[in-house]
């Protein structure tokens, strides 16, 4: 659980916590300040006040010393930053496009899972994560991503009762459930 | 408490457990033996499905890839000398050295045998010592709970970082947004940002899910080569099997290892990394020949071996009797008793002490299946370390979002994603997540604990605390002196590295 020191990995990673660590400090400092006005119902005139025990004293503690720890690390950072000569940004370019791309292919498949199901956009996210990832041969792609979702939804739906999400597509939706049912058919 | 432990026994009569439990050891070592996965990854993605098992079988479940996460961590250690885990990175010092000299088998006997024994004595140690420490919890009052977890925190907090401070910080996050949701006290809800899905907090899984398996899967597409480890590993040239002589002539560092590891299990925080670097300086001392280590010496692979798997069952020690976890693995744990209905704390051996030392016994029998089990899977996982990121990457994907959806509520994808997305980003920055999980568990009994040890007071906290509760005044104390400490310490090495020359 060893962190590495500052700056060690070069600037560009301390100018990334010097970044995170101002966020954490703006970020907590404020929600400190305007907690009571983050309480939806019960409690707000007895939130005004620090010492008492509402649902505004523990959040407000927590953020307060967030905000204050994060404080002391900006001030490290900026002590130990690098020189001016060395602050150029040495991102490695490709590594991190492969990142944003994953995390992409992420979000997109959090946002297809309503419409089209766990099925189908499983079918499409592994499909298109197998082929990023460097698989080229078409015939284990197609198996791959055919047998990922049906085997998954199989085990985890039919044999330990966890609900997955069914398309807003009835076509879709029906295919799916007869599918899971044929197979359910095969082994029970 | 006897009654308790004779009647875990009958608990322990069926054949669901044990198969289980074969299921996580194979899982844990074939996701160990990954360079680029970890054992908490498996863990994090697998929870749910020991909340669809019974307590008796889905914990031992968890128990089982834990266990086998932490060995198969060496199979890559030893045959190329890159660790599958953190906990095996000791375990680098000699392995590939034997593996070069054609003793690659005997090693990875050498450590599944120190791994099992480790494990088996200290859950031994901890099946002896748990009922008594759990007694001697229920004479501590919410006070005292409060002051414990707040000493734990801060040394977690402290040994995630190098200068504690970005283990704080992740520590005070978790707490924020374990305060998010349903106030347990006044029942006013707080910090939703007028979101209905944050009106009972955020959920654990997905939490969990998005802060141990997105960063990773992320981490893992940084280089595009297509499997974790390019070395090919021909099993045909590891050698002869581990000697009894050889065993016997390890012996004594196996069962000084397993102390150690039993020693540190019991501290929250430290974990099976330091456990097993101890482990081994500690052989490498008593060795009567020092200067083979790190040339390939079998106590070299013994040392740390033991000391990483013995942390397993002493871990469980806080975590049972006080509901403290002291790492990333119990903090899931502790999710995964309170999705069966059951809070680790005090109590807990008064209301399932039967259940309790089921599960404890329980891990000691996954033990001996561990040993079996490993003997006939050292090859296959050899070989299967070479599997092509285009496989597995996917699957790891789509087993996250079904952990995710297994609360049945579809925005816990958005949470998970999120959370995943945050989390990569927190660990590019060199912060340990660890404090935010453990602290996220522990915002809720923190905050009752120390609402009720207030009301108490009476409008003297500091009287109540420092005078009338000399237990949580240690611990209170001890925590200050502790952050002083650290303080100072990190003052006089920044001076040091200043005056340093070059």
């Amino acid at each position: 659980m060893e962190e590495s020191p500052i700056g060690q990995e070069g600037p560009a990673a301390a100018r990334l916590e010097l970044g995170i660590a101002i966020l954490i400090a703006l970020g907590a400092g404020y929600l400190a300040v305007a907690m009571p006005t983050f309480v939806d119902e019960g409690g707000i005139q007895q939130a005004q006040d620090f010492l008492r025990l509402s649902p505004v004293f523990f959040p407000r503690l927590s953020f307060g010393l967030t905000s204050l720890i994060s404080i002391i690390l900006v001030i490290r950072i900026m002590k130990t930053l690098p020189g001016r000569e060395t602050r150029t940004l040495t991102l490695d370019g490709k590594k991190y496009l492969n990142v944003l791309i994953m995390s992409v292919l992420i979000v997109i498949y959090a946002l297809m899972l309503p419409f089209f199901g766990y099925g189908f956009a499983t079918l499409l996210a592994v499909a298109v994560t197998t082929y990023f990832l460097g698989m080229r041969a078409w015939l284990p792609l197609l198996a791959f991503s055919l047998v990922t979702p049906v085997l998954t939804r199989f085990i985890f739906e039919r044999l330990l009762a966890i609900s997955l999400p069914l398309s807003r597509y009835d076509p879709l939706a029906e295919f799916e459930q007869e599918l899971m049912g044929f197979l359910a058919g095969i082994f029970f | 408490m006897f009654d308790a432990f004779l009647q875990g026994f009958s608990l322990l009569l069926r054949i669901d457990t044990y198969v289980y439990i074969t299921i996580g050891l194979t899982i844990g070592m074939f996701v160990g033996a990954m360079p680029g996965l970890t054992t908490t990854l498996a863990v994090a993605v697998l929870l749910p499905i020991s909340f669809k098992l019974e307590p008796m079988v889905g914990i031992p479940f968890l128990i089982g890839i834990t266990k086998g996460g932490i060995f198969g961590g060496s199979i890559s250690a030893i045959l190329v000398g890159i660790p599958g885990t953190g906990a095996s990175i000791a375990t680098t010092f000699d392995g590939p050295s034997l593996t070069r000299q054609g003793k690659g088998r005997k090693a990875l006997e050498m450590a599944l045998v120190s791994s099992v024994s480790g494990d088996l004595i200290s859950d031994i140690i901890t099946i002896s010592l748990i009922g008594p420490i759990a007694l001697l919890t229920l004479l501590i009052g919410p006070p005292e709970v409060f002051a414990i977890i707040i000493f734990s925190l801060i040394l977690i907090s402290s040994v995630s970082s190098e200068s504690g401070i970005k283990g704080g910080i992740a520590a005070f996050l978790g707490l924020g947004l374990g305060f998010i949701g349903t106030d347990a006290t006044t029942g006013a809800t707080r910090l939703t940002f007028g979101l209905d899905a944050l009106n009972g907090g955020i959920p654990l899984i997905p939490l969990i899910i998005g802060v141990f398996a997105i960063p990773e899967i992320l981490a893992a597409v940084e280089s595009r080569a297509a499997r974790f480890i390019d070395e090919h590993v021909d099993m045909s040239k590891v050698g002869e099997r581990l000697r009894w002589h050889e065993l016997r002539g390890s012996i004594r560092t196996i069962l000084r290892s397993t102390l150690i590891g039993t020693g540190i299990g019991v501290v929250p925080g430290v974990g099976q990394v330091v456990a097993a670097f101890v482990g081994y300086s500690a052989a490498k001392r008593a060795s009567k020949h020092p200067e083979t280590f790190g040339k390939g010496e079998l106590d070299g692979i013994a040392g740390p071996e033991a000391a990483n798997n013995a942390v397993n069952g002493p871990t469980l020690v806080p975590l049972l009797t006080l509901g403290i976890p002291g790492d990333n693995i119990t903090a899931i744990l502790l999710g995964a008793f309170v999705a069966h209905g059951m809070r680790p704390g005090p109590q807990i051996f008064q209301e399932q002490g039967p259940l309790m030392y089921a599960l404890l016994l329980s891990f000691v029998i996954a033990n001996v299946i561990f040993l079996f089990l490993g003997f006939f899977l050292i090859k296959p996982f050899a070989q299967a370390m070479q599997m092509k990121k285009a496989y597995l990457l996917p699957l790891i994907l789509a087993l996250a979002f079904v952990g995710a959806l297994s609360t049945g509520d579809t925005s816990d994808i958005g949470i998970m994603v999120a959370v995943g997305l945050c989390s990569y980003i927190l660990r590019k920055a060199n912060f340990d997540l660890a404090p935010l999980v453990i602290s996220f568990v522990l915002a809720e009994p923190i905050e009752y604990t120390l609402s009720q040890s207030l009301l108490y007071a009476h409008g003297s906290p500091f009287d109540y605390f420092f005078i009338g509760r000399p237990i949580a005044s240690f611990f209170l104390v001890a925590g200050v002196i502790w952050i002083i400490w650290m303080t100072v310490r990190n003052m006089i090495r920044g001076r040091t590295s200043k005056s340093a020359p070059g």
